[in-house]
Formats: structure tokens, sequence, C-alpha cells
């Protein structure tokens, strides 16, 4: 695109919610702005920041399309990885279960929209509910207790590299340049804006459509995936109800980070500001003993917010011109 | 005087004439035929006619008194209803509800009350033959032909004096025409004006009191129905062309060696049956036909996008089946959609990704890179051959004029290396000078050796830029020619279904 994919109207506006944020809470109690509350909210923000770059994949690709299930893909996965370990496998082997059943659920998720021609919503509705379901068979339940897990593994979820914590620097940060890199400098990314913005013409142009779109589901299943084996090794258990808030809440930091809910615009750098966004100001509410109820609130106040602030934006910016 | 009369109607959309000075009057007790080929401006006149647009200039007397509608609603209270080939409907509602959606009878309360609604409507539906019943049905359970009946029902409710049909019959069967027929002419004889627009020449002799043929957004002609006689009617219709030469000098190829491209006995019900196009090299060959012809729907089969059930598709004498647009283009074939919002345009995206959207591959480097400085240098390039004024290639598409737009989007197609274009409508609402450019380059392209195909419903563009033409009629080829020897009524005659149309050689 030659840029990062996002307006700069939206940008200032998430960088001033972020600002206004951080500020709010500091002014209630300065203590908030300490390295080690700061890590922790960035430690918080990974796993949902994670789902949250494969969600803006395939909301991108347009035709109404989301991914219902990245949670439930991330639960899955963290179980399955969960029982390798159990069975004292190597746990190099129990990650790339993880990866690898995130990348088939994730194509499950792409053949049924593409080849079946069911609407994505459906789809990934009802593989949310089945993959929670198989997680729940596969542990009677239970959650798999993983502390005595080899320490290289758990340092996944809990070690520190100069001082960061290791998810941020060596996963979450990899993983987004990674992903900018394919949406905003690749052939796909290219043909994945096309698709979002028009998918008939983008059909006639010559562009495989129904490839791209099938694509972005299977990078949505590995990404979730991967936030699944980070919160196993960050909390030292496998849950068969892991990330439930996650199937939503990585929609919804999509569409504050300035996405079109209908494709064809919005980039993963808006997502990752927004889930800086959300991760501080859920973070700050129980610093500050908020009453937990209110939270879900907040974040839905903020997304309207965000909307309205936009149109503002647009409102003007036509009445100038 | 005339129950409804239009006089010096003119409209244009940006810098496109659509009506130039329109005078239509129509009696009360007459069926008046608005008769054209697609583009004429008969869409334009009802809309004029039905509020939803106002002219440029012009006045509308309604039993002498200019009035200007102010919307839809106001025309619809002065006694104009139209009825569309496709029935706008709300599928889910019932008849009954169709027909008061918006002006329901209400009770105190607000609530619907149904009986005196379907005791309203019930001398109307006995006008029209229709049976009771039908008023509890769900609007989708009936047939076009049906709820196209309702909607006539519907007029008469809202005492409807003036009633334009727009090409009611496309998509009827005949026994639903034979009825559609009869009831006109029963609202005829009930002292209303009816206007019915149509291009079948066929329907013309069988309800018309009086035909105006519309040209180019101008009257060539009024008639009454002693007057009308298929060959005159015909000869207006192609009027504008005939001032158009066909090409001086079409270049010499038939009966040549094979052709580069060609499809044979190729099917595809219900959109066309048996066609076979023989397309040389370095030629022009031109489609021509009315909108619904089957010749979008052939190239779209050519081009991997529609499945045929029968025939075959040669490239270079090697057999083909694509089957995805992406591989027809990797076999050399391109194609520029008809409909540029809806199949060519990524409306908010910069006009160099508009402009390269179909040879990305070309521009990937390691490690899956795209190459920026490549596609923008090409869009440059692309620019600057086809004269696309725009600031720099940045700049959104959407922001464009029309005529820029298709210029990118024909560019798409134009500026690569396809042993065969198919450029389907390639000028369609763009201004002149734009238009002739475009031909410029189309002859370009043929002149360079490129196989190209131009589907057009515009005969003097078919005219102007072909070696060759092809006629096609409700999904099949029903002539083939030099455009000479054809001549424009001859094109005409064929497309419309009249009887002197030349045969197809054999």
């Amino acid at each position: 695109m030659g840029g990062i994919g996002i307006d700069r109207s939206r940008l200032l506006l998430l960088i001033v919610f972020l600002g206004a944020a951080l500020g709010g809470y500091a002014f209630i109690d300065l203590q908030i702005l300490a390295a080690g509350n700061l890590t922790s909210m960035a430690v918080f923000a990974v796993e949902v920041g994670i789902l949250a770059l494969g969600q803006t994949f395939v909301i991108c690709g347009g035709d109404g399309g989301v991914d219902l299930s990245v949670g439930a893909i991330a639960a899955l996965s963290q179980v399955l990885l969960g029982l390798v370990l159990k069975d004292r496998l190597a746990w190099e082997l129990g990650v790339l279960a993880a990866l690898c059943a995130g990348a088939v659920m994730g194509l499950a998720n792409g053949l049924a929209y593409a080849v079946l021609r069911i609407p994505s919503i459906i789809v990934t509705l009802a593989t949310m509910f089945a993959f929670y379901g198989l997680a729940l068979v596969f542990t009677g339940g239970i959650n798999i207790d993983l502390t005595a897990s080899p320490p290289a593994f758990l340092a996944i979820g809990q070690g520190s590299v100069i001082g960061l914590p290791f998810q941020v620097l060596l996963i979450y940060l990899p993983v987004f340049l990674a992903c900018a890199y394919l949406q905003l400098f690749t052939a796909f990314g290219r043909g994945l804006y096309l698709t979002g913005t028009n998918d008939l013409a983008a059909r006639l142009a010559g562009i495989g459509v129904n490839r791209i779109r099938c694509l972005t589901f299977v990078i949505a299943g590995v990404l979730a995936a991967l936030a699944g084996v980070v919160s196993a090794a960050r909390l030292g258990t496998a849950r068969p109800d892991a990330s439930e808030t996650g199937n939503l809440l990585s929609i919804a930091i999509v569409v504050l980070g300035g996405a079109d809910i209908f494709g064809g615009d919005g980039s993963v750098v808006g997502s990752v500001l927004a889930t800086m966004v959300i991760a501080v100001v859920d973070y700050g509410l129980s610093y500050n003993n908020f009453n937990p109820i209110y939270q879900a609130g907040v974040i839905g106040v903020i997304l309207i917010t965000s909307v309205m602030a936009q149109n503002l934006v647009r409102f003007r910016a036509r009445q100038r011109s | 005087m005339s129950l409804v009369e239009l006089s010096g109607i003119t409209k244009h959309f940006g810098g496109v004439r659509a009506l130039g000075g329109v005078d239509l009057g129509v009696e009360a007790g007459e069926t008046h035929v608005l008769l054209g080929e697609n583009g004429a401006g008969k869409s334009t006149l009802i809309r004029i006619l039905t509020g939803a647009i106002a002219p440029d200039s012009g006045t509308i007397r309604i039993d002498g008194a200019a009035r200007v509608f102010r919307n839809p609603q106001h025309a619809q209270a002065l006694g104009i209803a139209a009825v569309y080939q496709e029935p706008l409907v709300y599928r889910h509602l019932t008849v009954l509800e169709n027909m008061f959606v918006g002006q329901e009878i209400c009770g105190p309360a607000g609530t619907v009350r149904r009986a005196a609604m379907a005791a309203t409507v019930l001398p109307w539906f006995r006008e029209l033959d229709l049976d009771t019943e039908l008023l509890a049905r769900p609007m989708s359970s009936l047939s076009i032909g049906y709820q196209q009946l309702v909607l006539i029902a519907q007029a008469l409710l809202r005492n409807a004096r003036i009633i334009i049909f727009d090409e009611p019959t496309s998509i009827l069967s005949a026994a639903e025409t034979d009825r559609l027929f009869a009831i006109i002419a029963r609202l005829r004889a009930g002292g209303r004006a009816i206007i019915y627009i149509t291009h079948r020449l066929a329907e013309v002799p069988r309800i018309a009191d009086h035909v105006t043929v519309l040209t180019d957004g101008a009257v060539s002609g009024t008639f009454s129905r002693g007057e009308i006689s298929e060959e005159r009617l015909v000869t207006l219709m192609a009027g504008k062309a005939r001032g158009h030469a066909p090409l001086a000098s079409p270049r010499p190829f038939a009966g040549e060696a094979e052709p580069v491209f060609s499809v044979r006995g190729l099917s595809a019900p219900p959109y066309f049956t048996d066609v076979s196009w023989h397309i040389p090299a370095g030629a022009v060959s031109g489609i021509y036909g009315l909108v619904g012809a089957g010749r979008s729907e052939v190239a779209l089969a050519a081009f991997g996008f529609l499945r045929p059930t029968g025939g075959e598709i040669r490239l270079g004498g090697q057999v083909i089946a694509p089957r995805s647009p992406k591989e027809a283009i990797r076999l050399g074939l391109g194609y520029l959609p008809e409909d540029r919002k809806l199949q060519g345009l990524f409306a908010n995206k910069p006009l160099e990704s508009n402009l390269t959207a179909n040879v990305l591959s070309r521009f990937v480097r390691a490690p899956m890179r795209l190459d920026f400085g490549g596609l923008m240098g090409e869009a440059r390039r692309v620019m600057s051959r086809y004269n696309i004024k725009a600031p720099n290639p940045l700049t959104v598409i959407r922001t464009l004029s029309g005529g820029n737009q298709q210029k990118g989007l024909f560019a798409r197609w134009a500026s690569r290396p396809f042993r065969v274009l198919i450029l389907d409508e390639p000028t369609r609402g763009i201004d002149v000078h734009t238009k002739d450019e475009i031909h410029a380059f189309i002859r370009n392209l043929a002149a360079s050796g490129v196989a190209v195909v131009v589907i057009s419903s515009d005969l003097p563009e078919v005219l102007a830029v072909s070696d060759r033409v092809i006629v096609m009629r409700e999904g099949r080829v029903v002539a083939e020619g030099w455009p000479r020897e054809l001549g424009a009524e001859g094109i005409v005659a064929a497309a419309v279904g009249a009887a002197e149309a030349p045969r197809v050689p054999a």
C-alpha cells in the first residue's frame, strides 16, 4: 500500500485514547506508570492481541467475514498441548502439535466458507461450539496442570528477556512484524485488500479470491493456537474454556483499530494500537479497584465513542471539501 | 388536449447528454409506445415522468396544467404510476400488504384494518380478473407475471390515470404476455393513458395507437397506428448510426487462416445456446445486440467465470477450458467487464492498485515482497500512455471523472500483452471526447496484432471500430458479416428480430 493501511485520523484517535487512559489513571494514582504495572498490561495484552492480529486478516477479506472461533481454537490447541506435555513428550512437540491443530481448524473454517459457501459468521459460530466441545471431551472438563512442565516451556509465558516479558519481545513483536509485512508488503496483502474492496472485480481481475479468504482463516487459526500456547505457559494450566472472551473481544479490537467491518480497509497496525488501548483501560480499572462488572461496559463505550469520533472527523472533512 | 404532455425535456448527466429536448404527448384512452435501443434515453424519460429525477429544462403538463414534481410521491399523487420489468415488491409480505404498503388503512389505535383494505381492493381485483384468494398469499409465491398484475392493481388503487410500462414483457412467457396485453387494452378502454416502453419491434403493431421512436436522446419520429411499418421503425432506430460510415477499409482477413480465438457451439442455458464466434488476430470484431442477448455471458464463459454446458473454446488452435479468470488471463485472454462500478472498480483504492490488479504476480520479488517502485512506475507509464488525468498514481480512483475511471479500467487490460482482448461496453456512459480516445486505442490494439472483441449496444460505436460484426439476439448469433454489407439497418433489424433480417451465412 505504500502506507500503513489505516487513515491518519484513526491513528491519532487511538493515540489520544491511549494517552487519555494512561493520563487519567496516572492522575488518580501515579504508581500505575511504574514498570511493573506496564509490564503486566503488556502481558495481558499479548494473548488477545495475537487473536486480534489474525482476526484483522479475516475481517479485511470482506463479505462480512469474521472468525468467532478464535478463542475456541486457542482453547482446543492449548488442551492438545497439555495432553502432549502430560505424556511427558518433548514440549516442542506439544507446541508444534498445537500450531498444526490451529492451522487445521482454521483450514476447516476456510474450506467451509470458500467451498461449501456457508457465511463465515455461521461457520465459525458452529466451529466455536464444536472446538470448545472437543476440548471438554479431551479433558473430561478438568483443567490440565502444567506447572511441572519443563522450565523452557513455562518461560514462554513467564520468562523475561532484557527486562521485558518473553512473550512480548520474542513472540508478539515478531508476529506483529510478520503480519504487517504480509498485509502491507506482499502480493497476498494487496490481493486481500482488493478482495475486501470488491470481490467480483477482484475475481474478474484474476485474483484468487477464494484461496485468499481461505488463507485468512488459516492465519487466524495458527495465531489463535499460538495465543493458546502463550496463555498455557503463562498460567501453567491448559483449560478447555480458555480465551472465552477472546472470540468477540478480538473483533471489537479490530473494529476499534479502524478496520471496515465490510472489508478492504484497516490494518494490523491499527489493531495493535487498539489492543494497547483495551489493555490499558482494562488493567487500570482493576488496578483502581473498580468493580470488574464495569469492564465490559467500558469497552463498549470506547468502541462507540471511537466510531462517533471518526464519523465527526469525516463529516468535518466532507464539509470542508 | 393531451392528458400528459412533455415539451422540450432535456437532461445531462455530468457531461453526457441523455435527453436533448424531447416532446411527447399522450391522450387519455391511448397506448403510446416508446421505442428505442438501449441508451436512447427511455429510462431517463421515465425517471423524469415518475418524479425520480428532475429535468434540466422543459415542462410537464397534466390536463394542461404545468407541473413540477417535487418527488416520486408527488408524481404518484398526480396520477402517474409505473410498472417495471422486474417488479419492485416486498417478497415476504402478502399481496394485500404489498398493495397498501406505506398507505395502510388504520384504526384509531394505529392497528391495520385488513378487512377494510381487502374490501377496498375488491373492485380493482375484479377489473383485472384476479382471484381474491391471492390477497393472503406472500408475494414471493407469485410468478413474475402475477407480481406485475398486483402492481397494476396497486396503480389502479392509487387512482393512476397515466400508467407507464417499462419493458414489461422481457421476462414474461408468451401466455403471460397475451394476458398483459389484454389488460392493457382494457385499461386503455377505461380512459387511462398508457405509455409502453419496449425495444421489441414485434410488440408494436399489437398494442400501439401511436409510436414515438427515441434515438440518442431525441425524438426521431412519431407515427399513428396506420403509419407504422417495421421497415420505417428499423430505419429510424438505426438513424443516428447511418451518418457514421462503417470503417472505410476493413482489414482483409475474412476467409484467412484459422482465427486465433474461437468458440464453437458454445451453450450455457438460459443465457445462450449454440453460439459460434470466430475472432481473427489483428482486427476488431464487434458484437452487437440488445441487453440480455447473451453477449456478455459468452465472454464470461470464455473467460472462465461461467461454466458452459457444451461446445468448445479454442485459443491459438488449442482447445481451452479455463476454470477461472485467473487461468484465462494466464492463457492470454483479457476481459474488460461491462459494469464499471460493480465488476471493475476498486473504488476507494488508489489508481495504481486499480491499474495493476491483474498483473500483481509480475511484480513479486523475494521474499514475497511486492516491488512498489515497479508498480508505481508501471502506473505512471500506463497513465501517460492512455492519457489518464489524475494528480498522481496514489489518487483514489473514486475521485476521478467517470471518463478517467473508465480509461483506467480499459488500460488495466489494454496495456498488457494479451492475445485476445474482449472489451464489454468499453465506453458506456462517458463523454464523447473520451469515447473517441478509447476508440482510437482500440484500433491501435488491433493494428498491433491483438484479436479484439468489442461488445456494445451502441451501434455507432460498433460501426466506428469494427472490421467485422456479429449480431446476437436472445442467446443466439443471428447475423454475421462485414459492416458494409450488413448496413446499419440490417444490424438493427437482426438485433430486434425484424422480418427482413439478413440470414446467417452457413
